[in-house]
């Protein structure tokens, strides 16, 4: 079913990627002769606000939106590059929090490829009493849970770009700067569909998870164990992700933002008692405003 | 580098702040704003509307249907010219001419990563009336290594 529905979502993206492009070849996502992000240029940044309203499904079980707060983000996004060094935000994802941000080097700067060494928190965290408390009943998964910090890694990420597109895998070890002692490979592919003044992205990304990380997030080990939460190792798991975005000029500053994406995850975290949402969709509309 | 806010009160602040700055009338000017020069000699006028057409990125072309509009004193015979200086007007196709009229408007199919500069001649004498022009800018216009971030 889940091989049926990926199937299906892929061939319809590439469908609308080749029907729409069909249109017009030129003036797509042009390489820029003086990109500021290399690192034989100087200095260059970028200051950003998003507010969004945001259809957020978590896959904790009894984890809702409920509050008006919990359908708007707003936030603030700032990119650094300097010789190499770069400090940047993710500009589409307007919530859960260091997920956005990644710190890195440049380590070798070719004209269709890039290899970095990077940080970057590579799976959310949670906090099972705020979740309770935001909730206002009780959770009996959740009760007494401990917090599970930010899975921040650090590793290697290499791109490879095309005309439209960005093709980007990272290997990180989430070991020396998380809780989590495991690591993960990220894969993500994007693609460009310029339509006049707007900007449509399709993407596809897939995230393997080795056990150390998925026992930590959704596993339940001894001292945690109760009668709504047995002991569980799940091992090795993984997530893949089809995703649209869309972003279209309001005016010099402004933009607006939309997207949609579809979340699927491996049997053995969507196994775990701690999960109560196997396959999640999440919407995001909203604008951004460039400093 | 990224900043989430999580407390309701500050979300809501932010919230306020950025819906004021998005109302600003300058901003909301600045999309209706016309582009007209007009020329004191003859009363003349020439308009392009939007004056400034917006892309995402730097370097991006830029489209807008921009209505191109003109009203001279004196009923005459007009063309509309795309102005190229290193270009003679004479080599180059009129956009739309106009028999015996004081005042008219186009819609023009704006395509491009440049301004354009628009001239409304006589095409009696090829004296230039009226000049106009649409401005292309851009919402980022850092030009970083292109980057793709997820979503969610």
């Amino acid at each position: 079913m889940l091989k049926k529905s990926l199937t299906l979502v892929m061939v319809l993206s590439l469908g609308l990627s080749l029907t729409i492009s069909s249109g017009k070849t030129f003036a797509a996502d042009p390489k820029h002769d003086n990109e500021t992000t290399v690192f034989d240029k100087t200095f260059s940044w970028q200051f950003m606000g998003g507010i969004s309203g945001v259809y957020d499904q978590s896959p904790i079980k009894g984890n809702k939106q409920s509050e008006f707060e919990d359908y708007l983000h707003v936030s603030l996004l700032f990119d650094l590059y300097y010789k190499g060094f770069f400090m940047q935000s993710n500009h589409r994802r307007s919530s859960a929090a260091t997920l956005g941000g990644e710190i890195g080097y440049e380590l070798i700067v070719k004209d269709s490829w890039e290899l970095d060494i990077i940080s970057k928190t590579y799976v959310s965290g949670y906090e099972p009493s705020d979740i309770i408390d935001n909730n206002d009943r009780d959770i009996p998964t959740l009760s007494g849970l401990e917090d599970r910090d930010f899975g921040r890694g650090i590793g290697l990420r290499y791109s490879r770009f095309y005309q439209n597109s960005v093709l980007s895998i990272d290997v990180a070890s989430l070991a020396p700067l998380s809780k989590a002692n495991g690591w993960v490979a990220d894969v993500f592919y994007s693609h460009l569909i310029p339509y006049r003044n707007w900007d449509i992205y399709l993407g596809a990304g897939f995230t393997y998870y080795s056990a150390g990380v998925t026992d930590y997030f959704v596993g339940v080990n001894q001292d945690e164990a109760s009668s709504a939460r047995p002991i569980y190792e799940p091992g090795s798991g993984y997530q893949a992700q089809l995703e649209v975005f869309a972003q279209h000029p309001i005016s010099r500053n402004w933009s607006f933002n939309a997207g949609i994406t579809q979340s699927y995850y491996s049997a053995t975290i969507n196994d775990s008692p701690l999960i109560g949402k196997q396959h999640l969709t999440t919407v995001m509309l909203g604008v951004l405003y460039v400093f | 580098m990224y900043f989430n806010f999580s407390n309701g009160f500050a979300k809501k602040g932010l919230a306020i702040i950025t819906l004021i700055m998005f109302l600003q009338p300058s901003m909301a000017a600045e999309l209706a704003a016309k582009k007209t020069i007009e020329l004191p000699l003859n009363q003349s006028s020439f308009s392009a509307q939007p004056s400034n057409c917006i892309a995402l990125r730097h370097g991006r072309t830029c489209y807008a249907n921009v209505t191109l509009s003109w009203y001279t004193p004196i009923k005459e015979d007009y063309c509309l010219y795309i102005k190229q200086p290193k270009i003679k007007l004479i080599q180059l196709p009129a956009l739309k001419c106009w028999k015996n009229s004081n005042g008219n408007q186009i819609i023009f199919n704006f395509e491009s990563d440049k301004k354009i500069e628009f001239q409304l001649l006589s095409s009696t004498d090829k004296r230039v009336i009226a000049e106009a022009a649409v401005e292309v800018s851009w919402v980022h216009k850092a030009t970083p290594r292109k980057r793709r971030w997820r979503i969610f």
